[in-house]
């Protein structure tokens, strides 16, 4: 029996993901090259229909000179590690960028921006205000987020009261109760928990029910959870309420992964979908003949 | 300066932390006794200090802050943070407490955790008035003390139908139960408590450390029908040790209504996850613990928030070995008037006097601790003595 019946059996035949891993890194940050980016997103054979797109503090973006009052810590990693107030300079440049992303998109594909964590309250007010004519998915992690130990949701809802931009966060959230003011004080409009961090897949559903409860929508966050992780969120996901956009599609990576993991349809997505199989358990399995050759030697009892 | 290295030896079952430096000054630290599993997420945050200045120990803690999480998974982080002020201590030949604005007492006052396996006693009122005795008969003076029960202790499993819930008898960990007490189970448990404070009289305060377990109802029926025993705090009785989550609504619902104060934090990990208890005046007594909490200026941040609030501090700190003993005898001469003791750290061998130098045995008279005045901690390990307590895999430990 596939994982999604013991979840009380699916509600979609096909689960939409959103593409927040099918690229690479921007060699440069002007809104041509972001422009650019999603040129090339649009041109993927998965056909996705949302995109995700790293800026500001939660791209290299931060690190331009007078982007921000604060001083940059020339880290490679975002979560708190940079915060401070953005100059007049560096919002401008963060809005052209948004907009030339938008030119290309059009109404066609849906684009969600993940910001942050790094913003100032009231530089995200002003923000999410400014990006209202663009109709983006959701700004995620402006406030706290990815690696954030916290979540100091009262913030959130300072910020979600004043936009019609949706906010979303959670990737970092372990359990429900962790969630319980971001929700019940409905201080963001989408939660983004990640199945491999919340708790595990049961977790996952338990929380989108309670969001669908409080009118909050689901956006599962996935970028780094390999292919076996892409399978649990297609058997959650398939289980999910009509809360559910999208869920964040992982990658094989490096690109061997595909070689040793059986049971994924090819190719994986059409038209920015993924087909739930009916497969016992997660059905994918690690094939040990072609995967035992990528162990460290330490591991190399892994198959016995 | 700048650090050199990061090391991290059990030893009896606790983690030890040495930061060296190339100036030749080393910091030590200690992560709570019952966690050895802690050692390699100490190292594994080594190439984010290495090549750091330790004397700018928010500068460092502001890039590994976000590497910890809820009691156990802060541990490392906070020892590394005590550690760090030692560095910065011995650096500028002053007592940490001096770096962290000054003492505002020369003596702090420290409880005494007593759990029943130390008094050789069972669940049962004639048991807690021995166990009172026990308590009154200590090297130390120990003018409070707290005494584990009900949830928090073998009570569950010792008294038949305690609960309506199965005594789980195979748990991984020591207080796997949560439910309604049965009637019986709820007059045992306020009839030993009873008999501990009556035993002790009004010459001594009595904490009760009594969950996590307890549904909402038994936990206000139990604090409002202790109330006549003026009890230092009741603590844990929602979450608590170990528990990734506070759950501070549902303390609200049980505070307001008793006049027996409610106390908990010792599992929770930075300021942020104290907001609701605080600013909802959920509690009475907040508990964190430096070793848990994200290090001494932590909790010394998160007292002055509670004291903002009318909240009390408890820091707790049973199981913080001498390295701990000695970071809290350092932030609490430095903690507002909101404070009532720590938590002694009891929990350690004799041999650890023998292998330090600092302490000339136990510290504690009449219930007190003189602050002293060595640079940083004033607690150093003494290689050539602490040697022998080195397994196999750290005998690289003093190199």
């Amino acid at each position: 029996m596939p994982v999604y019946k013991l979840l009380g059996g699916k509600v979609r035949d096909r689960v939409r993901v959103y593409n927040g891993a099918y690229r690479k890194p921007l060699a440069r940050h002007r809104p041509e090259d972001f422009a650019d980016e999603m040129k090339r997103m649009m041109a993927l054979p998965e056909g996705f229909t949302i995109v995700k797109q790293g800026i500001s503090f939660h791209s290299p973006m931060k690190n331009e000179p007078g982007y921000f009052y604060g001083e940059v810590e020339k880290s490679s990693l975002h979560g708190w590690l940079d915060r401070g107030p953005m100059t007049e300079r560096g919002m401008a440049y963060t809005l052209d960028c948004v907009a030339a992303m938008k030119e290309v998109l059009g109404d066609k594909v849906g684009l969600a921006l993940d910001c942050g964590p790094g913003w100032m309250l009231p530089d995200a007010i002003r923000f999410a205000r400014a990006v209202e004519k663009h109709n983006l998915m959701w700004l995620e992690d402006m406030l706290t987020g990815d690696y954030v130990p916290f979540v100091n949701a009262d913030v959130y809802r300072d910020l979600t009261q004043s936009t019609s931009t949706p906010i979303h966060t959670g990737e970092q959230i372990y359990l429900r109760q962790n969630f319980k003011d971001l929700i019940e004080r409905k201080a963001v409009r989408v939660v983004g928990p990640d199945p491999c961090d919340v708790g595990g897949i049961a977790e996952l559903k338990w929380i989108a029910e309670y969001a669908d409860l409080h009118g909050i929508l689901m956006a599962p966050h996935g970028t780094g959870n390999g292919l076996l992780g892409l399978a649990a969120l297609v058997q959650v996901g398939a289980a999910l309420p009509h809360n559910f956009i999208a869920f964040e599609c992982p990658v094989g990576d490096p690109a061997w992964w595909y070689d040793i993991v059986d049971g994924l349809p090819n190719p994986i997505i059409r038209n920015g979908m993924i087909e739930v199989w009916d497969r016992p358990g997660m059905g994918v399995e690690l094939v040990p003949e072609r995967a035992k050759r990528y162990l460290a030697a330490e591991d190399s009892a892994f198959f016995d | 300066m700048k650090i050199t290295d990061i090391k991290c030896a059990v030893i009896a079952n606790s983690p030890v932390i040495r930061i060296t430096t190339d100036e030749g000054i080393t910091g030590w630290s200690q992560i709570e006794t019952p966690k050895p599993y802690m050692q390699p997420i100490v190292l594994q945050l080594k190439s984010w200090l290495v090549g750091q200045d330790p004397v700018n120990v928010e500068r460092i803690m502001k890039r590994i802050r976000v590497r910890g999480g809820f009691k156990p998974f802060g541990a490392a982080v906070s020892a590394i943070e005590i550690a760090l002020w030692d560095i910065a201590g011995k650096a500028a030949n002053l007592p940490i407490y001096r770096l962290l604005g000054g003492k505002v007492r020369d003596q702090v006052r420290t409880y005494r955790t007593l759990y029943q396996h130390e008094a050789g006693v069972g669940h049962t009122p004639d048991d807690y008035r021995k166990w009172a005795e026990y308590g009154m008969s200590l090297e130390g003076g120990f003018t409070m003390f707290k005494l584990p029960t009900s949830f928090h202790s073998s009570m569950v499993a010792d008294f038949p139908d305690f609960h309506y819930g199965a005594v789980q008898r195979d748990a991984p960990f020591p207080y796997p139960h949560k439910g309604l007490m049965s009637e019986q189970g709820f007059d045992h448990l306020v009839a030993c408590v009873r008999a501990a404070k009556e035993t002790l009289g009004k010459g001594y305060g009595l904490a009760v450390d009594a969950g996590p377990g307890y549904l909402k109802q038994d936990a206000l029926r139990f604090a409002k029908a202790v109330e006549d025993l003026h009890l230092l705090w009741i603590e844990d009785m929602i979450t608590g040790d170990y528990v990734p989550y506070v759950n501070a609504d549902v303390y609200r619902e049980v505070t307001p209504h008793t006049t027996t104060p409610i106390h908990t934090g010792e599992q929770i990990y930075l300021r942020q996850n104290f907001k609701t208890l605080i600013d909802g005046h959920a509690v009475d007594v907040i508990g964190p613990d430096p070793c848990d909490v994200g290090g001494i200026a932590e909790l010394k941040w998160v007292a002055e928030y509670a004291d903002l609030y009318g909240i009390s501090i408890a820091p707790h700190g049973t199981a913080n070995g001498i390295f701990g003993l000695a970071s809290l005898i350092q932030v609490c001469a430095t903690l507002p008037d909101n404070l009532i003791a720590f938590e002694y750290p009891a929990r350690f061998e004799p041999f650890w006097y023998d292998i330090t130098e600092g302490f000339d045995g136990m510290p504690v008279k009449n219930g007190l601790i003189d602050v002293y005045d060595r640079p940083g901690l004033g607690v150093n390990l003494i290689p050539a003595k602490a040697k022998k307590y080195l397994s196999e895999g750290d005998s690289d430990f003093f190199d």
